[in-house]
């Protein structure tokens, strides 16, 4: 009990540390959307069908960064949910076992009440941390898709930058480097889920 | 976790300790419960690892809602490490503790019950129907320090002075006051850093009328054992790590 409680408290702080880095990746790539958005502009009429892709690169960075800032609140929250039931555990354990070994003491009843009150509040965090963790899990899905749509823009804006001319080679080395960061956000993502099928 | 009545007249004292679960590697303590009506302090309540033991053997003489008081000697985890749990069973119970450790002591846990902190010069407290008195030991061999008096029973419960390394099934009383001498020596030279701290507590000591003194381990010091322990002490050069 208090074993998987420990793995839970380290596996959410893990995830707090890979969505940490998630959104310094994500900073990089609103960094990157704003400097396509330039080169759109410079590139004018030829690139009109790029701005629009520029903007939507903009708004999903954006997102991705706050999204990241929340769960990383949420998996900290998670953490200390943790370390309080592996507490509240070993406290319970230990009544049990005081009241093995006050068999025959007079009094020995009046911890009942402590230990049934101790297994309520379990309950409840149990219940609070299987929210917890469905919301986790929902929010991090939302980053894997934001990502996944990232990397279809990118191929996209590739082909589009043919129509550029001068420009071409810039866009598309744009649109490469932001499907790295994209791929660098996903790989942190994919940790996190895999670190959160412990808790689960 | 044998259990021990030292006096049982307006009040109880009782010592626990040689707990024969203790695992092997930790130093074997002693721990104290002093009952008065529907009030209970337990003296040094012991490490997280005696929690339940110790837990088990306080029923058998209170209901849990009479502890109303703790006293941590200092700050040290053999003496109050189990801080955490017991917040849990006896959340509106007060601890009594030297003020220096108050933001050290919370970090073993502590959402209910209320941190009382002692004065430098120590105090005195009420449990039930008696008066214990805190007397300052500071630097011996903590910078915040207290023993527990009692001038009804006369007994002193003294800490870490007077304590000795013991096997786990050791009696709990001294009979020959000179065997124990070379289970307190090394103990007493090197974990009390100060001579000047000691003559003051000796000074302090030798104006109360004790007829047992009860170290936090090791064995408890009755009758003449206890003025032995004293001159023993007053000659000891302490500190020795300074060389």
């Amino acid at each position: 009990m208090s074993g998987n409680h420990a793995k839970q408290a380290v596996a959410a702080a893990q995830i707090a540390s890979e969505l940490h880095l998630a959104q310094k990746v994500a900073k990089q790539l609103a960094i990157s959307s704003k400097n396509a958005r330039a080169i759109v502009l410079r590139a004018g009429s030829q690139a009109a069908g790029l701005a629009v892709i520029a903007n939507f690169y903009d708004e999903l960075a954006s997102e991705t960064i706050s999204l990241a800032k929340s769960i990383n609140i949420m998996a900290l929250d998670i953490s200390t949910h943790s370390v309080t039931e592996w507490r509240n555990s070993v406290v319970l354990n230990k009544l049990n076992t005081a009241f093995k070994l006050a068999e025959s003491a007079i009094y020995k009843n009046d911890i009942t009440f402590t230990m049934s009150k101790i297994t309520n509040t379990q309950k409840s965090l149990n219940y609070d941390f299987g929210k917890l963790i469905n919301d986790l899990g929902n929010k991090l899905d939302e980053i894997q898709q934001h990502m996944r749509a990232i990397d279809v823009i990118a191929v996209t804006s590739k082909l589009e930058a043919v129509r550029t001319g001068e420009f071409q080679g810039h866009l598309v080395e744009m649109a490469d480097s932001i499907q790295v960061m994209a791929n660098k956000i996903k790989e942190h993502i994919s940790r996190s889920i895999s670190l959160l099928g412990t808790p689960r | 976790m044998l259990a021990t009545t030292l006096y049982n007249k307006s009040h109880r004292w009782i010592i626990f300790g040689r707990d024969p679960g203790k695992p092997e590697k930790i130093i074997d303590t002693n721990q104290v419960l002093i009952t008065s009506g529907e009030h209970s302090i337990l003296l040094d309540p012991g490490g997280i690892e005696l929690f339940a033991p110790m837990l088990a053997a306080t029923l058998k003489y209170v209901p849990i809602d009479h502890i109303t008081h703790i006293f941590a000697s200092h700050q040290d985890p053999d003496i109050i490490s189990s801080l955490g749990l017991w917040d849990q069973v006896v959340p509106n119970a007060k601890l009594h503790c030297p003020w220096l450790w108050e933001g050290f002591v919370r970090h073993f846990g502590m959402n209910n019950i209320e941190y009382t902190p002692i004065k430098d010069q120590g105090g005195t407290i009420k449990v039930g129907n008696i008066e214990l008195q805190f007397i300052p030991a500071h630097y011996l061999h903590s910078s915040g320090n207290f023993n527990v008096y009692d001038p009804v029973a006369k007994i002193l419960f003294s800490g870490d002075i007077g304590a000795a390394l013991e096997a786990p099934d050791a009696p709990f009383e001294i009979e020959d006051f000179n065997e124990q001498i070379d289970k307190m020596q090394l103990f007493h030279q090197r974990w009390m850093p100060s001579n000047r701290a000691k003559q003051d507590w000796i000074r302090r000591i030798r104006k109360l009328d004790i007829d047992i003194m009860i170290p936090q381990h090791g064995r408890i010091f009755r009758g003449e054992n206890v003025g032995k322990f004293l001159d023993w002490f007053e000659a000891l050069e302490v500190g020795v790590a300074i060389q």
